[in-house]
């Protein structure tokens, strides 16, 4: 690991509880990761496993009630977000951290114009006039490939197609030159053939402003071609994180090779598609000993006893499993 | 967008139709003779013919009714025989003071309830939103007839904060002072009921957009929590809340009715409830439509406006 000087973003055991009628659901249990400067590093796991809670939590954007951050730190540049007060982390907000989201078929208010839209984020942080915000307005959607830029400012989102939308929400992102984006699936609620050309976009806009990027996605095949750092998330934990390299070449976790499971099978046999059997267990009530042991097959006894370490497997590759301690 | 208002303006003539028909044969089929009104109860039956002949109620109805409605066309309502003057220009004189106190009290309505929606959606199950919740399910529920003479009881009787009626002071008054002084009762009663829908529709409305992707989209971008409220989350709410507020309208102008009774406005439905006891049948005939047609341009105002604020929204 690098030293924490160079590190852009740290999260400090991030737990975050959501306070609901039906009881206290642990949606994040101690994350902790950092993320260096011009890093790409994407979030993996299955639905429901807490990846857009933590990167909400990092922007500060959960509800709260019902959502509770129990513990935990997140340091940008050194600064502590959380502790932030809600006007100076507003102005981190869509400045030096922007998010992109995963429907861009919802994420753009329809009552405003793709112009007025942009114009607030570039307006409330670089204190331009209205005329000069739009100009750059539009500066920014020839950026990310919208033809006749000046045509579209005026229009409304529902005159545009998604991977449009996608694109306006791109170059708002963008706008402020932000050291870190966080795109959060940017590219599910998309047909395939739109999602390669966005996920272009991105890497081209991250390697020319030299941002940082935190990728949420499902597609191993966008992360294995997007990030250098892979993050996999199962139950509100991180239970493994290498190199992308190292991730394909060798999972380590039991669930990462579930995850991948897949890919080898495509290639060798037809037939029926691997599965990992049985269910994540309920947020509501998590195992005391490893989240995952009910699905595993590697499962020793140790495993629903007690909850495994973080071990650090070679330098950068970590993974929270008893098979890799020598405790057990 | 003027191709739009256009043909909204061009629906109004169906519309203004079918009113003007049930309008007419409501009254022609409820029971009781004009003539015997206005002859009394002591009148020959020659007189009562005569009579009928002079006011053509002789005639069947559907004609009665085409020769009422070419009338009309020509800006004839015909004429009150209670008050003998021109059914035209008792209703206009009578339309002004009601419209200024509905208008008083939408514009009341639509201020404190949506405000009171938007307070109680943010501070969802805070003490704020029980707090008026309750006093919008107490605006609702009260019978406004009530409202208004527990009003005047608390108010005027016993504070002498108010008058208790009229719409001027009788001697000396006149002004715009006077005017309020006198207005502020009976609009806040007339609001009332209109608050309570409007807040809860606001309140529903608002808690429904706040959960919307658009919402979170305009935090992340670093808008203060009030720009994403006001700005964002509220222009979305009012496209739903202004047809909403144009209905209101109308019930506004409807329930003028009784508040006008209770505070001895000077307004179109006092005069109505006097024309019906007194079976003045053009005059109620003339003074329903013109409300009518104050309800429908109304809401056709609200659809206009809904238009101007969604761009999404065509006919």
């Amino acid at each position: 690991m690098k030293e924490n000087l160079s590190s852009l973003l740290e999260v400090r055991n991030l737990t975050i509880d959501f306070h609901t009628m039906d009881g206290i659901a642990r949606a994040i249990n101690g994350v902790n990761f950092s993320l260096f400067k011009k890093e790409k590093i994407g979030i993996v796991g299955e639905s429901g496993c807490g990846k857009s809670v933590t990167v909400l939590g990092i922007m500060g954007l959960l509800q709260k009630p019902p959502a509770k951050v129990r513990e935990g730190q997140v340091l940008f540049k050194g600064r502590d977000l959380l502790t932030l007060p809600e006007r100076e982390f507003a102005e981190i907000r869509g400045s030096k951290i922007s998010m992109i989201f995963q429907n861009p078929m919802t994420s753009l208010n329809p009552v405003f114009t793709i112009g007025n839209q942009m114009g607030h984020v570039i307006r409330i942080h670089q204190g331009l006039r209205k005329k000069e915000s739009i100009e750059k307005a539009i500066e920014l959607l020839q950026e990310v490939g919208i033809p006749s830029p000046e045509k579209r400012i005026d229009e409304y989102p529902h005159q545009l197609s998604g991977g449009m939308r996608q694109r306006v929400m791109i170059a708002m992102a963008i706008s402020c030159r932000p050291q870190l984006i966080i795109a959060d699936e940017p590219t599910t609620a998309l047909d395939v053939t739109i999602q390669a050309q966005i996920i272009d976009v991105i890497q081209d806009i991250i390697d020319r402003f030299e941002s940082s990027l935190i990728l949420i996605t499902h597609d191993l095949a966008v992360v294995a071609e997007t990030v250098e750092r892979v993050l996999v998330m199962y139950a509100g934990k991180i239970v493994e994180t290498g190199s992308v390299q190292e991730l394909f070449e060798s999972p380590k976790h039991p669930y990462t090779q579930g995850l991948l499971g897949w890919i080898t099978n495509i290639e060798t046999e037809r037939g029926k598609l691997p599965t990992i059997d049985g269910m994540v267990p309920s947020i509501f009530n998590l195992p005391e000993g490893c989240s995952f042991s009910n699905r595993c097959k590697q499962c020793i006894p140790i495993c629903i006893r007690q909850e495994p370490p973080n071990i650090e497997i070679k330098p950068g590759v970590l993974c929270r499993c008893w098979l890799y301690s020598e405790e057990r | 967008m003027v191709g739009y208002f256009l043909k909204r303006l061009a629906m109004l003539i169906p519309v203004l139709l079918g009113i003007s028909v049930i309008v007419f044969f409501i009254m022609a089929l409820i029971p009781g003779d004009p003539a015997q009104a206005i002859l009394g109860s002591y009148a020959t039956a020659e007189n009562l013919a005569n009579l009928r002949a002079d006011l053509g109620l002789d005639k069947p109805v559907f004609q009665r009714y085409f020769i009422w409605l070419g009338n009309l066309l020509q800006g004839d309502f015909g004429s009150s025989y209670t008050l003998n003057r021109p059914v035209i220009d008792e209703v206009l004189d009578r339309l002004g003071p009601t419209l200024l106190l509905a208008g008083t009290a939408l514009v009341l309505c639509s201020i404190f309830g949506l405000l009171i929606g938007v307070i109680t959606a943010v501070k969802q199950y805070g003490w704020q939103d029980r707090f008026f919740t309750l006093i919008a399910l107490l605006g609702i529920s009260t019978p406004s007839f009530w409202l208004g003479l527990v009003l005047i009881l608390a108010f005027a009787v016993k504070l002498n904060w108010f008058p208790v009626s009229g719409m001027f002071a009788v001697y000396g008054g006149g002004d715009l002072p006077d005017l309020l002084y006198h207005l502020a009762l009976p609009a806040l009663t007339l609001a009332a009921v209109a608050t309570g829908v409007i807040a809860r529709l606001t309140r529903s409305g608002m808690l429904e957009i706040l959960r919307q992707d658009f919402v979170l989209t305009a935090r992340a971008k670093g808008l203060s929590e009030r720009k994403v409220i006001w700005h964002h989350a509220f222009k979305n709410a009012l496209v739903n809340i202004v047809p909403v507020i144009g209905i209101q309208a109308g019930f506004v102008i409807g329930g003028a009715v009784y508040i006008e009774t209770v505070f001895q406005w000077p307004g179109i439905g006092r005069m109505l409830v006097t024309a019906i006891t007194t079976r003045d049948i053009l005059l109620v005939q003339g003074g329903v439509l013109v409300v009518a047609t104050c309800y429908v341009v109304f809401n056709l105002v609200a659809d206009m406006v809904q238009h101007l604020l969604d761009p999404r929204i065509s006919i």
